[in-house]
């Protein structure tokens, strides 16, 4: 008996999924535009050069032939490093000045106002104080980091408090719960969401104000400076390959860790932050 | 009997007496303002020129751009955004070896090591460059100061490695030896003057007689070989400036912190005294400047930076500013 | 309440909220004065604020600082009109096709991480220092918000009222006028509020990288060359005041005329974007 071959089953290669698909494509097509104009002279090839010879640059540096050897690696390092000193201290002591003034009334009348006062200035105008107190050195920068962070974590845990029925107090109150218990077992859990809210948005404001910072403060390492160095010898390729290295390593922190983060505890307990 | 460097050099020479005649004729005040687009940068003998207008007598109007940065300015001068600009060292030898064909050197800018100074705090007790060994020392790598001071280093018998060099922006330096995050400096003027009237530092060596280590005055070839006389008015009304500068440095002082003052920055007018009592802004150009750029060049060529050293001497135009030093003597009796 | 207790409530609530920031102010004047601080590094506000005197122009020198302040001022609104008039029509574009979002979408989260100030350095090699490198770079920097909020208020307006309109005969440029802006304008203007201020917020950055000889930022930067700590200073508080006139005062009014009047409930709009 012959097997028909029209009656086998043909079987549908599995496609990934449209979500997928989409970021590949879209920006296959911008960056296949971009190396097709450079390659035939539409554009500049020193202005904007093609994307493969910015990838070789980056590979290049990435490597022991880089100059400096594996200096986009160094870079990259050296930011992340900031970035993390930074967020870790926003994060302490963010919390705690939250947590101050949310619940205690003496925190309320000092800190708020403070606070109130100082959010709204611009981050980076603090650099060139920064620059003069602790000069070209990573204090600067993750003080830089430290301001754009706490900021936003200290809202989103006032706010966290603020959000809180009163309810859940008295059901503490009325098992006998202490002051600290009460900390311990309703608060915290209860600002958690808020507060890993803020911290996703604080990382996103500090990646940016750290880049801003190092090109700002000029000599001292870490993505920004090579960015903004490589525009001093007319490095295009540097430029644009620091830009993409930027733009995926803050893509990375904030869906990728924080994402994860936030899956794990957020979105597993289902609690929704009203924003 | 000369080569034929001189023969060129008497050629020039006539032609040029005849262009004087010309221009001393024309250069009594009748003559069109001609126009120049010039690049300065941030530093007291640039103020002073932007001043006033040096090239009102030469029937020349003079249209500045001040950069921040030498960089910024050289970038334009490439871009033919102005006409005129300075620099020296590192990035003379780069445009040297790289765009031979862009420009010719025509006078001194700035030159003389008295103008770098290695600082260190009003209260320390250090009393020499000995003192300093094992210490930090602030410094701006790759700067013309930086090179004078590792030759001055040379001429103790010592070596950078006898240091913690620190790597910083000239701006951190001050504030650096002030806050005890370096022990010493090495700074150039006016900066030198400015902290040292602030009142936290003192000058603990002079880098005068290390070197010359000129920045030398830069003018687009394609421009030159075109307006010939622009620029040889543009070097006269230098060499006036200059000379108000040698004669006076209080006046001068004056003058520049007035102009920084429209910025909105106060400096004090006696800190640019002095620091013009170190600068010499001598305009002529000398073969040992010239002879200067040579090691630069080797060093930079061995780094692989540069593929030959350029002949320095043939971007020399002499001849310009001999005309120039002619023409301040017919206008100005 | 009779009205003087009114008065009186109002007036104690600013002064206790002024209080601790007085103190602070108290404290560091202070501190520079018993020389804890070094004056040469963190001036005393009596100082600063003499000094910012001189440079108004109230006592003799010329008003230097209005003329910084002006060209500052100047660069950012540039930014954030241009970022209104090319942000709004592609953010109503953008919302009402779901697949062209979809599909343009990866290459604007590509851009989100990254700091407008980062193009700097290209826009330096093309256009060299000055004005027009500066309102690029914040053009850049208010854009997205300005895309970002009126996508989400296009989006947000339903079906229904466009059916409405639509039974009742009208045109695509009576949805668009009836329907489409009315409801997303408070997501509009939310978006207007962020472009200004992500416009002032970059231009911080991008005038000290990028000014030639005017704004506050070359002021702060020449200041900081020649150890001028007061004028520097000035300008960081300048930059500071201007940022936080511009956040509060300038798109409260705003909210209030418009958004607050029309709508019952608060618009809650959320911290410091």
């Amino acid at each position: 008996m012959t097997l028909d071959t029209a009656e086998i089953p043909r079987r549908r290669l599995p496609l990934p999924p449209m979500k997928l698909i989409r970021p590949v494509v879209s920006l296959g097509v911008l960056f296949g535009l971009w190396e097709i104009a450079a390659r035939t002279g539409a554009i500049s090839a020193f202005l904007f050069p093609p994307p493969s010879a910015i990838f070789a640059a980056l590979w290049i540096s990435a490597g022991p032939n880089g100059d400096p050897p594996y200096g986009i690696l160094l870079d990259i390092a050296l930011s992340l490093y900031r970035l993390l000193a930074g967020v870790g201290l926003a994060l302490v002591l963010g919390t705690i000045i939250g947590l101050a003034i949310g619940l205690t009334g003496w925190g309320r009348a000092v800190f708020k106002p403070i606070i109130s006062a100082l959010m709204p200035i611009p981050t980076l105008a603090w650099t060139p104080v920064l620059l003069l107190v602790f000069g070209i050195d990573n204090r600067t920068t993750i003080t830089v980091v430290f301001i754009a962070a706490s900021f936003e974590i200290i809202y989103n845990v006032v706010t966290g408090i603020e959000m809180m029925t009163r309810k859940v107090y008295w059901v503490a109150a009325s098992m006998g719960a202490s002051r600290l218990q009460t900390l311990r077992y309703v608060v915290l859990p209860g600002i958690l969401p808020y507060l890993i809210t803020g911290l996703k948005l604080g990382v996103g404001y500090a990646w940016r104000a750290l880049i801003a910072a190092e090109m700002l403060a000029a000599s001292s390492h870490g993505l920004g400076f090579m960015i903004y160095d490589a525009q001093e010898y007319m490095d295009m390729k540097s430029i644009y390959g620091g830009i993409l290295t930027i733009s995926v390593m803050g893509l990375l922190i904030e869906r990728g860790v924080i994402g994860a983060l936030e899956k794990r505890t957020i979105e597993k307990w289902g609690v929704n932050v009203e924003r | 009997m000369g080569n034929a460097k001189d023969g060129l050099r008497r050629i020039r020479r006539m032609l040029g007496g005849l262009m004087l005649a010309c221009l001393a004729a024309g250069g009594a005040g009748t003559a069109q303002a001609e126009t120049l687009e010039v690049g300065v940068q941030q530093v007291p003998p640039d103020e002073v020129y932007i001043a006033r207008d040096w090239g009102q007598p030469y029937g020349l109007e003079v249209k500045a751009t001040q950069f921040s940065s030498g960089g910024d300015m050289l970038k334009a001068f490439l871009a033919g955004r102005v006409a005129v600009a300075n620099g020296g060292s590192g990035r003379l030898v780069t445009l040297a070896a790289q765009q031979p064909e862009s420009f010719y050197i025509i006078g001194t800018q700035q030159s003389g090591g008295d103008r770098y100074s290695v600082v260190v705090r009003a209260d320390s007790d250090i009393g020499s460059i000995q003192d300093l060994k094992g210490r930090k020392l602030g410094v701006v790598t790759g700067t013309g100061t930086y090179g004078t001071f590792l030759v001055y280093l040379q001429q103790q018998g010592m070596s950078e490695t006898d240091f913690q060099i620190v790597n910083m922006k000239i701006d951190d330096l001050r504030a650096a030896v002030e806050q005890k995050l370096v022990d010493g400096a090495v700074m150039w003027e006016p900066f030198v003057a400015i902290a040292e009237e602030m009142g936290n530092v003192k000058r603990l060596v002079s880098l005068k007689g290390v070197n010359e280590s000129p920045n030398f005055l830069l003018a687009s070839r394609s421009f030159t070989d075109a307006n010939p006389e622009t620029i040889v008015k543009f070097l006269a009304s230098t060499i006036d400036a200059a000379r108000f500068i040698e004669a006076d440095p209080a006046e001068a002082g004056k003058l520049a912190a007035e102009q920084i003052a429209k910025g909105g920055i106060a400096v004090p007018a006696a800190a640019l005294e002095t620091a013009f009592t170190r600068i010499s802004v001598d305009r002529a150009v000398t073969d040992e400047m010239v002879a200067e750029l040579v090691p630069v060049a080797e060093a930079m060529k061995a780094a692989g930076k540069i593929p030959e050293v350029p002949d320095f001497g043939s971007f020399v135009r002499q001849d310009l500013y001999e005309q120039a030093v002619e023409l301040t003597r017919s206008a100005t009796h | 309440m009779p009205i003087g207790f009114q008065i009186l409530d109002r007036a104690l609530r600013v002064i206790r909220f002024l209080l601790p920031i007085l103190g602070l102010l108290l404290v560091w004047e202070l501190a520079v004065r018993t020389g804890l601080a070094q004056a040469g590094i963190l001036p005393a506000p009596s100082t600063i604020l003499a000094r910012a005197v001189e440079l108004l122009g109230l006592t003799g020198e010329r008003a230097v600082l209005f003329g910084h302040i002006l060209a500052s001022l100047r660069r950012a609104l540039i930014a954030f009109a241009l970022a209104v008039a090319v942000g709004v029509p592609l953010g109503f574009l953008l919302g009402l096709s779901e697949e062209a979002q979809l599909w343009v979408s990866p290459i604007l989260s590509l851009m989100l991480p990254l700091p407008a100030v980062a193009w700097t350095p290209i826009l330096l090699v093309l256009f060299g220092p000055g004005d027009l490198t500066i309102v690029i770079v914040c053009f850049l920097g208010a854009v997205f918000p300005v895309l970002y909020s009126t996508m989400q208020g296009v989006r947000a307006c339903g079906r229904q009222p466009v059916w409405v309109v639509r039974s009742m005969g009208g045109s695509g440029l009576d949805v668009l006028r009836r329907v489409l802006i009315p409801s997303s304008l408070p997501a509009l203007i939310t978006g207007f509020k962020l472009g200004m201020a992500h416009s002032w917020r970059t231009l911080v950055a991008a005038e000290m990288l990028a000014a030639l000889t005017s704004g506050l930022g070359y002021m702060i930067f020449a200041a900081r060359s020649y150890m001028d700590v007061s004028t520097m200073f000035v300008g960081v508080v300048c930059l500071a005041a201007i940022g936080m006139l511009i956040e509060h005062v300038l798109f409260g009014t705003l909210e209030h005329a418009t958004i607050h009047r029309w709508y019952a409930r608060d618009a809650q709009t959320g911290g410091r974007q």
